[in-house]
């Protein structure tokens, strides 16, 4: 024979009893938790990218020539990976440009065939002498200057340090590995600007394309001066620009960062805002589901009132079934996300096109906490009034006559 | 019977994602210039192979009325799941390079729906593994 | 006296008006007493049950048990007297579908924290003739075998009073007579019986009959 029960498992077995309704309102809360949780995680990772790009672009400007802007944002943001050239003059022509503090030339070449894939890396040639931007970041990881053979790989690209690494027919050694950011960085290879330049001989012979220009740069990274802006610095190159007749743009890192990081807080707070509606709609759902369940429930309340259930003990019933459907439910869709979204970063950025950079383990552990502590209180809140008309209420719970 | 339906369904649709997405919905990576095929095509090989076992554990959960018999292969649908996930984690792998289709869209679509899988059949497992001790005691009683 | 009320008022409002479902009731209940109301429905019997269950609040009036008055009781306290020295079987069926027979006798002992007596339980279900069901749900019982099922449940706790309403509405009379032989079994270990029925022959099984009239109550005419 079986036993007896006890107030716990007599609370949840009611919710097992009723298993539609049960499976319904799990649904619902974990959608809920699924919505805070995937949410929370694509807008963290989208600020993580974007404040990773605002920190690796270390300059203030960067000079590319006219109609290779859009190409240059998708080196950064990491697209296709590109190879352009403007005349190298153009270095010392803008280092001498009023406000300028510091000019640096960039090299960028993209690669057919990395030798373990077909997906090509954009390597990035930088000129050691003169570079400030990529320069601090290989600094922390490998201080001292790289030979021609040498490179530095982004926190993407398949190699390990001490290894060799294949580009273009020729093999280099990979002196370090930067940490990843989530942006374009993550799949370039660093080398010098000489270095970067015999790659651009050997992508020439293996493409058959225009012979490279003597001292060729792709981009020109500007540091500016104390007191002028950015604005300013521009007009002055734009101005040695026109006086050349030659057709170069400048990019703003300032308004490119702050484009993105503009659209994404728009994007963020709408994201906020949903999950806020998502929360109180899942609330009132919940609050009208769980008061009909209990106006049904009237007369075995008033049974157990007869037989000796205090006040507060049917208050905890209430509480412990709606607690143990949103804690299921919220674990449940904590549990989908995290499922869903941790795998499919790189799925992701490639979407969006922006910088995208998963949390840290600390930082995901807070989320997940987060939007299951919120999914959980929906279940005890939207009982609420049902729990008020249970402390108030006699006559609630009696049976009239007639036996409803 | 709603048991059997439901896993029987849901263990040939996941086998048959597992076999047939690689191939088609979430494609691995083309071959290589030269014509050599890359690490994860062998991935996707081996996964179509275990999709269709997973597909024929389903058809098998659609015949068998027994629930002993769909205990086991519930069971057997589990470890499948799991292996799903290693194909591509560990024992075979895939291409270096994170933004290569293997790595960014194939390999996470395994890994959601092997654990799915995995998730899934374990419950069904406890489910079943419960039916058959509550009529054992029933029967005993 | 066991449970005595006083002049016992309940007042609704009904349609704007005050309506009184039970008018100045006064009433004494004596130990191991079988009492009876009688009444048509809409007289107030189980407004009047459920004041002296102490599961309603009167608008006016007193009630005491073994002395002690209802109004100063917290709802610990009056819970605690409902699962120890009242016995209450609502009207109608009152057991759970969800729970075995043995189960629903139990319950009680799940909102105490009481030791449970499942021996007991076991040894009243053999006494209503229920043992052979006590692992069965209540889908499978006929009507009578639920209603001693409630009543099983309300005697376990070996209360004071026990108060039915309508224990053998619906019933056939060879299921009233097993009923009321319950009662007077209970009667006799000293437990009070306050019965609420509108079936006379039920009411012959009472040492005392009164009857409910609109909300006020009288000793009934002889039967």
């Amino acid at each position: 024979m079986s036993g007896e029960k006890n107030f716990l498992s007599f609370a949840l077995g009611d919710l097992l009893r009723r298993p539609f309704r049960t499976v319904a309102l799990l649904f619902l809360v974990c959608a809920l938790s699924f919505g805070l949780f995937a949410g929370s995680l694509i807008s963290l990772s989208l600020q993580n990218g974007t404040d990773a790009l605002s920190k690796r672009l270390g300059a203030d400007l960067l000079v590319v020539p006219r109609g290779y802007e859009r190409r240059t944002q998708g080196i950064l943001l990491g697209g296709e990976p590109s190879t352009f050239y403007m005349d190298a003059a153009w270095t010392q022509r803008i280092a001498g440009a009023k406000g300028v503090r510091a000019a640096s030339p960039q090299l960028f070449v993209a690669t057919l065939n990395a030798d373990c894939c077909s997906s090509p890396v954009q390597i990035v040639g930088f000129d050691q002498k003169t570079d400030f931007t990529v320069g601090p970041w290989i600094g922390s990881a490998r201080p001292g200057p790289l030979s021609m053979d040498e490179i530095v790989i982004g926190g993407a690209v398949n190699g390990s340090v001490g290894g060799r690494f294949k580009l273009l027919g020729r093999s280099y050694a990979v002196a370090a590995k930067l940490d990843r950011t989530g942006t374009g960085f993550d799949s370039s290879v660093f080398m010098t600007l000489q270095a970067a330049r015999r790659a651009a001989v050997d992508y020439v012979k293996k493409t058959g394309g225009a012979e490279v220009p003597a001292g060729a740069v792709s981009s020109v990274a500007v540091s500016l001066r104390d007191g002028y802006s950015a604005g300013d610095v521009e007009d002055n190159i734009g101005g040695a620009a026109d006086a050349a007749h030659q057709k170069i743009s400048v990019i703003s890192a300032e308004k490119f960062v702050g484009s993105l990081s503009g659209s994404l807080r728009r994007t963020i707070g709408f994201a906020a805002a949903l999950c806020c509606l998502l929360w109180v709609l899942s609330v009132v759902v919940l609050a009208v589901v769980f008061s009909v369940a209990l106006n049904e429930r009237k007369r075995e309340f008033g049974l157990l009132r007869s037989l000796g259930a205090t006040k507060g003990k049917l208050v905890s019933l209430v509480l412990l079934e709606a607690g143990g459907v949103s804690l299921a439910g919220g674990i449940l869709g904590v549990g989908l996300g995290a499922l869903l979204l941790l795998p499919s970063g790189a799925f992701l950025q490639q979407s969006l096109n922006l910088p995208y950079l998963q949390p840290s383990a600390p930082q995901l552990a807070a989320l997940a906490a987060a939007s299951l502590v919120l999914a959980f209180a929906a279940g005890p809140v939207s009982t609420l009034a049902s729990v008020v008309r249970l402390c108030r209420d006699d006559a609630y719970l009696v049976i009239r006559e007639g036996g409803i | 019977m709603k048991n059997r339906i439901v896993s029987g369904a849901g263990a040939i649709v996941a086998g048959l994602l597992i076999s047939v997405g690689p191939q088609t919905i979430f494609k691995l990576d083309p071959p290589m210039e030269d014509g050599t095929w890359m690490t994860c095509h062998w991935t996707g090989r081996a996964e179509l192979g275990l999709g269709l076992l997973i597909a024929a554990l389903g058809i098998l959960l659609l015949l068998f009325s027994s629930a002993e018999a769909r205990l086991g292969l519930s069971l057997a649908a589990v470890l499948a799941g799991v292996l799903a996930v290693l194909y591509p984690a560990v024992l075979i792998g895939g291409c270096g390079m994170e933004n290569m289709r293997c790595r960014s869209v194939t390999f996470p679509a395994l890994y959601i729906i092997g654990s799915l899988t995995m998730i899934g059949f374990a419950l069904n497992s406890v489910y079943l593994a419960l039916s058959v001790r509550n009529r054992k005691k029933g029967h005993g009683s | 006296m066991i449970l005595t009320a006083r002049n016992l008022v309940k007042e609704y409002a009904r349609g704007g008006k005050p309506f009184r479902a039970v008018d100045e009731v006064s009433l004494g209940i004596g130990k191991g007493e079988f009492v009876c109301i009688e009444g048509r429905s809409g007289s107030g019997k189980s407004t009047l049950l459920n004041l002296l269950a102490g599961i309603l609040t009167p608008t006016s009036g007193e009630i005491r048990f073994e002395g002690k008055d209802y109004g100063a009781l917290d709802d610990r306290e009056s819970s605690l007297l409902r699962s120890t020295k009242l016995g209450y079987i609502m009207q109608g069926q009152s057991v759970l579908p969800n729970l075995t027979v043995l189960q629903n006798v139990l319950l009680p002992f799940v909102f105490s924290r009481r030791s449970c007596g499942r021996e007991k339980a076991l040894s009243l279900l053999e006494k209503a003739g229920l043992l052979p069901l006590a692992a069965q749900y209540p889908q499978d019982l006929s009507g009578g075998e639920m209603r001693r099922v409630s009543i099983v449940r309300a005697l376990l706790p070996s209360p004071e009073l026990l108060i039915a309403d309508e224990p053998t509405g619906d019933l056939d009379a060879e299921t009233t007579e097993e009923i009321l032989d319950l009662f007077r079994a209970a009667t006799k270990e000293g437990t009070a019986v306050l019965m609420v029925t509108h079936d006379r022959d039920a009411a012959r099984f009472a040492g005392r009959l009164l009857t409910m009239q609109a909300g006020r109550l009288s000793a009934a005419d002889p039967l």
